[in-house]
């Protein structure tokens, strides 16, 4: 009988060694690696339709309230919104991932470098260097092409550089679904860095229409970086072919495009000179409902690559 | 040299084996990766060198000019404006550029013109708060064409009507120059970080600038 170690503890496989894209793998690391994350999937669900929920009366209340802030109290409320979106998903994933727990210090130091790296050349880079988005009027098919090329590529490969060249060389990535877990926390930080930069910029928002904005984009970018996750998590425990990844970055990157580009497509209801007309209620439906199918989708797919794992710890 | 008896049996497969092909898989992955970011990286220089340098033709009010394509045309102005277009994507605020035709002054046309123009902003301070002249060029040369060149700055306190914004420094500058029916005022106002940007497609207007 041939001698084979399992490709991650390294210990002899007693038996009929268990094989997962091309490697050998013992009962218990196959078991690990197909387990499926009920914590991440509950945070992002709660996540999700709590955010929009929460957002969604906010909005109204600001817009029928119109509460009067000027100056820091206005920032700071900005800021605080800003952080919201965040906030929500990684409290639910800390009540929720009790069994097994992920080092929540490895979450959170994700989504600090996806916020450092969003600050110090993801939003530099599209907007000094390549002055995006000013030219992307010159016409809806530079439009569409530039958020794909520029804006989509540049915010999706450094979220994987986030991911990949740190927790994934770690003990610690030993599932394929932490990969959705950690593109997921990268994406937050890149996103949440995108909206604090909005709020400081402007030096405060219109927090009716405001809210709306920072939660669309973060629910966005987290499924985007929940999606470059899953291909991350396959390619570190299945030999897939070489163009696997690249497949996976300019996925999340066409659809990063498709959303900034819809974005204001379906927010501008009328395009005047005098100003445009502008519903950011449809951008919200918008960013429920992609997240919210990107995350079906992911669990979909994990849940069927966890079923036919015979060891697997299952849902 | 031990004993055949007390040697290990020789790995088929061992750990060791496949995590240095999985290394060196991973290695192609990250090039891979790599080169097609940067490929992406090129063609979305490629679109923006596109994207600037498309320019749309206005003809009418008695010259023709080529302006960016994706900036919007205001169609309803009054005197002296005789044209005006705005990139309303630019941010915090909108670029701006007129066209502006005024009667010829019998005596130093251009400097009578501008002197009435910087008397106008300095005295408009609704729309031009701050209004301060940075630099003035009397005999430039711009396509040929001798032309009076001044820049200058001025704080937008609008700068975004749907939005509670932080007032915007402008920088713009002006192309003054005589033509057949009067004095043309070429005009550019933009917030101060996309100024850099604009003045090139600024000055490419002012040289497509022909009077029929």
């Amino acid at each position: 009988m041939p001698y084979v170690e399992c490709c991650v503890c390294e210990k002899p496989i007693e038996g009929q060694a268990l094989e997962m894209g091309g490697r050998p793998y013992c009962p218990d690391c196959y078991a690990r690696v197909n387990r499926n994350r009920r914590s991440l999937w509950w945070a992002s669900l709660l996540g999700i339709g709590l955010l929009v929920a929460l957002v969604a009366l906010l909005s109204f209340l600001f817009g029928q309230i119109r509460p009067h802030l000027e100056g820091p109290a206005l920032t700071l409320t900005g800021v605080v919104l800003a952080l919201l979106p965040a906030l929500f998903w990684l409290a639910f994933f800390y009540l929720q991932d009790v069994r097994e727990p992920e080092p929540k210090w490895l979450v959170l130091g994700v989504f600090l470098l996806g916020a450092l790296l969003a600050r110090a050349v993801g939003l530099p880079l599209i907007e000094e260097v390549f002055g995006a988005p000013a030219w992307f009027s010159a016409g809806p098919v530079y439009h569409l092409l530039g958020a794909i090329f520029v804006t989509g590529f540049i915010n999706q490969f450094l979220i994987y550089a986030g991911v990949r060249y740190t927790v994934y060389n770690s003990a610690e990535f030993d599932e394929r679904v932490d990969g959705i877990l950690y593109g997921t926390a990268a994406a937050l930080g890149y996103a949440t860095m995108g909206n604090l930069e909005y709020v400081v910029r402007s030096g405060g928002l219109d927090l009716s229409v405001g809210i709306i904005r920072i939660a669309v984009s973060a629910l966005a970018m987290a499924s985007f970086g929940g999606l470059l996750g899953y291909f991350l998590g396959r390619c570190k425990f299945e030999d897939e072919p070489a163009w696997w990844m690249s497949t996976g970055l300019a996925l999340a990157a066409l659809l990063n495009g498709l959303f900034v580009f819809f974005w204001e497509e379906v927010t501008t209801t009328r395009v005047g000179l005098v100003g445009g007309g502008f519903n950011p209620w449809y951008g919200l439906l918008q960013g429920a409902v992609v997240a919210g199918l990107t995350f079906a989708l992911l669990y979909y797919l994990i849940y069927r690559l966890s079923r036919r794992a015979p060891q697997a710890g299952g849902l | 040299m031990s004993e055949p008896s007390q040697m290990q049996e020789k790995p088929t497969v061992s750990a060791a084996q496949v995590r240095s092909r999985a290394r060196r898989r991973d290695r192609w992955v990250s090039w891979f990766v790599l080169g097609l970011f940067l490929l992406a990286l090129v063609v979305g220089a490629v679109l923006k060198t596109l994207a600037e340098s498309r320019s749309v033709e206005y003809r009418g009010d008695g010259f023709r000019l080529n302006y960016p394509a994706g900036w919007v045309r205001r169609t309803s102005l009054q005197p002296p404006y005789l044209f005006q277009v705005e990139d309303l994507g630019a941010a915090p605020t909108r670029t701006t550029v007129t066209v502006q035709r005024r009667p010829l002054p019998q005596h130093d046309p251009l400097g009578v013109v501008w002197r009435d123009l910087s008397i106008e902003r300095k005295s408009d301070g609704q729309h031009w708060a701050g209004y301060r002249e940075l630099s003035l060029e009397s005999n430039a040369q711009l396509d040929g064409r001798t032309v009076l060149h001044t820049t200058f700055a001025y704080v937008e306190m609008e700068p975004d009507p749907f939005q509670l914004s932080l007032p915007v420094v402008m920088h713009g500058e002006d192309y003054l120059f005589v033509g057949r029916a009067g004095v043309y005022i070429l005009t550019l106002t933009a917030a101060e970080e996309n100024y850099d940007r604009d003045r090139g497609l600024f000055l490419a207007l002012a040289r497509s600038f022909r009077e029929e």
